[in-house]
């Protein structure tokens, strides 16, 4: 368009214009950012609960304790360093100063490769809490040799061996059983492990506070001469992690609410562009040919513009189990009719014009007039009816997401907020998890809908309908 | 102006019919039906089984009548034609929903029948969708009219850029952020469902009880349809505010009341209902997510039911009664239109 500068300056002349294009902007640059940083198959690790495994479950974002005025727990693993040695043992220690007013969330225990001659190793880990009770939590004992194979044996090499705090009961009564006696409190037996781990029973609130100081986790491996331990750490898991929280499988949400950025860019483009070209098309072959052409497109798009959307997207996605891209087509073969009658009607007001009926007597061919002559004039405002169309695919994805019908390869926001809500998240009062992926779907649809107003002056000359 | 309606009838019956043979088409070039129609003759044969062990006490010769009988069974359902020669009968089937049983859904007195359980939960949509569309009619055409008179005003342009875009939020979440605001934090609104259990006794207090359980769900398809209706009202009424025959009335000194309703109002009618009419997908859709949100026990609820059990026979009932309500809806539209907007009539 030769006028592009023109339009800039009318898009930006309204304050709804503005607040598109700066919001446009700011969703295109972190889909960019998104695409260069993150994985492509990111969905495959989404889907993958391993990668998940050291995360807490269902925690709220950091800095929500922070507004609620309590110090969190943070995330973190500590890999236990060499301390002492000697012949058939290893002391491995690491310190660590607990402050918060939240214990961590739970406690794993994680040993890298392992390799032995003979007899597998035994490691023990244990806790030396700031009051003085050794609590032993676990103890790990690689399988030894299989039939038919030959030393040196090796463990735990691909995948680290997870032990969870709480798998194994007995560390847990034992402590159970101490911290009744010391603090003469009595406990439920439901608490979970780690909040007792890191902390102290007040008799007279009946609740478990956190027990601040410094605490040693150590690991002591007996063994035998040559064999070899890569790494024992321990994860403990955040009372609050990220700036997003995590889900109930313990992904980070953050990561998740980013990868949407993209995917929902990509499906509001995709579906817009390709709904908008077919209306387009049609209506300009309807509205340039007449008669029959024009009878059986009308005709068409009459009915089809009838048929009630989401029943039939959701009838579809139940019986076919599409991809998100034939998600997006079955989504543009219902929508295009509005726009193939309104491109009809203002074709009839250009046909007549003398610079097409010029084209025509100079023997151009009807497509050449079609689309070199008829179509330009429309430009403006099929881009105000991509712009528009947008936000309206982005809703209906996330709409059939939410009833559980979206396509699971590829996570996005309305699938967040499904999990979320099927997990019942909105009961449980976890408003991290369902909030935020609505929000962004809202800001992402007020990004287009005002863009799409902006740009409705440089269409409304032609929006003028019967 | 009958032959205006009947125009409008035949469009909307060919929409329905559309969607029945792409329901039917799509059902039987996947093997749905297949499995379906053999859902029900299974379902029939346990049913005879039992009669027939009764008589024959041989079991070879049981077996055999069974197989003779399934193969007839078959036979009279079309199991034996292919798909595509079954379409009219299919059709049919799915318009008198004689679609067999549910596969986890039941109805209130326990039946698994398809139609047993869409009658109980029919009356909860319409009432339900029906409620939202008048408020947010009203609503709007009130609102409407107070932002024309006042066209132009930074109140105006705020509240016409905010229906413009309130089109492009997913409302459904609005509901959620209700359910956890209301529900949830301040405790003044049930969380879902219709009724309190145990619902309370007499006819005032229960439908009080279904008013307070309403509230919620109500108010969340109002902010669907509510933008679009304000946006369409104000605009139409402008439009006519700013026509000829509005100036000479009101040269003629006629009463501002008058000039409103009689030469604004009235005109203005027509293009206000065509925006309803437009919303009205929106509308249906959006009850489909609000129910599943707030646990109504409506069509929309059971539709998310259905996809979530994998009840491919409710999800075909529901698509099909989904389609029937909105172009019944749509010609009741339809009629008002041609009562409103004489020169349809011509």
């Amino acid at each position: 368009m030769s006028s592009s500068e023109s339009a800039w300056d009318v898009v930006t002349g309204t304050w709804p214009g503005r607040v598109g294009v700066a919001l446009i902007a700011l969703l295109t640059l972190l889909s960019v950012v998104v695409l260069l940083t993150m994985p492509l198959d990111f969905g495959r690790v989404w889907n993958d609960p391993s990668a998940w495994a050291d995360l807490p479950k269902a925690v709220p974002p950091v800095w929500s304790a922070y507004v609620s005025g309590v110090r969190p727990f943070n995330q973190q693993e500590l890999v236990l360093r060499e301390v002492a040695t000697g012949p058939g043992y290893q002391l491995l220690e690491s310190l660590m100063v607990v402050d918060s007013d939240l214990p961590p969330s739970h406690l794993v225990v994680k040993v890298h490769s392992v390799s032995f001659g003979s007899g597998p190793p035994a490691i023990l880990v244990d806790v030396v809490r700031p009051d003085g009770i050794d609590v032993p939590i676990a103890r790990i004992t690689p399988p030894g040799p299989r039939p038919g194979e030959s030393p040196p044996y090796v463990r735990y090499a691909e995948r680290p061996h997870r032990f969870e705090l709480g798998q194994g009961a007995e560390g847990i009564s034992y402590l159970r059983a101490e911290l009744s006696h010391k603090y003469g409190a009595e406990l439920t037996g439901t608490e979970p492990p780690a909040s007792l781990l890191f902390g102290r029973p007040d008799p007279l609130s009946k609740r478990i506070e956190v027990l601040r100081g410094t605490y040693a986790i150590r690991a002591t491996i007996y063994r035998s001469e040559g064999d070899s331990i890569g790494s024992v750490s321990v994860v403990l898991g955040g009372s609050h992690y990220g700036l997003m929280g995590t889900d109930g499988v313990g992904r980070d949400l953050l990561l998740g609410l980013l990868y949407g950025f993209p995917v929902a860019l990509g499906i509001g483009l995709f579906a817009s562009v390709l709904v908008t070209s077919i209306g387009a098309i049609l209506g300009v072959l309807s509205g340039y040919y007449r008669g029959k052409v024009e009878t059986v497109i009308q005709r068409a798009a009459d009915v089809v513009a009838n048929v009630p959307l989401l029943p039939i997207l959701i009838f579809l996605s139940f019986v076919l189990r599409p991809n998100v891209l034939t998600i997006m087509t079955l989504l543009v073969a219902f929508s295009w009719p509005g726009l193939a009658i309104v491109v009809r009607s203002m074709v009839l007001q250009i046909v007549p014009m003398p610079f097409v009926e010029a084209s025509r007597a100079i023997g151009s061919s009807d497509l050449r007039v079609m689309f070199m002559h008829v179509l330009p004039q429309l430009g403006p405002y099929l881009l105000a009816q991509t712009v528009f169309f947008a936000p309206s695919a982005i809703l209906a994805e996330a709409g059939l997401s939410f009833l559980g019908l979206g396509d699971p390869s590829i996570p996005t926001w309305g699938q967040i907020l499904e999990l979320g809500f099927r997990t019942g998240a909105v009961f449980t009062g976890y408003w991290w998890w369902v909030v935020p992926p609505g929000l962004l779907l809202a800001v992402t649809g007020l990004a287009f809908a005002s863009l799409a107003m902006g740009l409705e002056p440089l269409a409304a000359p032609k929006l003028r309908r019967t | 102006m009958f032959r205006w309606l009947a125009a409008r009838a035949a469009s909307l019956l060919l929409v329905l019919l559309t969607v029945l043979v792409l329901l039917v088409v799509v059902l039987g070039a996947t093997g749905y039906s297949d499995r379906m129609l053999q859902a029900i003759v299974g379902e029939q044969l346990r049913a005879m089984r039992e009669g027939l062990a009764q008589r024959i006490k041989d079991p070879e010769e049981l077996e055999r009548a069974l197989a003779e009988l399934k193969a007839e069974m078959e036979r009279a359902v079309g199991l034996d034609r292919p798909w595509y020669a079954r379409i009219p009968e299919t059709v049919v089937r799915v318009v008198m929903l004689d679609l067999g049983d549910a596969r986890s859904a039941r109805s209130s007195t326990g039946s698994t029948r398809v139609v047993d359980i869409l009658a109980e939960r029919i009356p909860n949509t319409v009432v339900l969708v029906t409620t939202a569309l008048l408020i947010s009619a009203l609503l709007g055409l009130a609102t409407g009219a107070w932002l024309a008179r006042r066209a132009g005003s930074r109140v105006d342009r705020t509240v016409t850029y905010a229906s413009a875009v309130s089109g492009a939020l997913p409302s459904w979440w609005t509901g959620i952020v209700l359910l956890i605001l209301f529900a949830y934090q301040l405790r003044l609104f049930p969380s879902g469902g219709m009724l309190s259990s145990p619902p309370p006794e007499g006819p005032l207090d229960r439908a009080l009880d279904v008013l307070w359980h309403a509230f919620l769900p109500v108010l969340t398809l109002v902010t669907i349809s509510l933008g679009p209706s304000i946006y369409a009202s104000r605009t139409m009424l402008l439009n006519v505010a700013q026509e000829d025959f509005v100036s000479v009335a009101k040269a003629k000194g006629l009463p501002d009341r008058v000039v409103s309703w009689r030469h604004v109002l009235r005109p203005a009618a027509p293009p206000i209902l065509t925006g309803l009419i437009l919303s009205l997908p929106a509308s249906l859709g959006g009850a489909i997510l609000t129910e599943t949100v707030f646990n109504w026990p409506g069509m929309g609820r059971l539709y998310y039911n259905a996809v979530l059990t994998g009840d491919e026979v409710l999800v075909v009932a529901l698509t099909y009664l989904y389609t029937l309500m909105y172009v019944l809806a749509r010609f009741v539209l339809e009629v008002l239109y041609v009562h409103l907007d004489p020169r349809v009539s011509r």
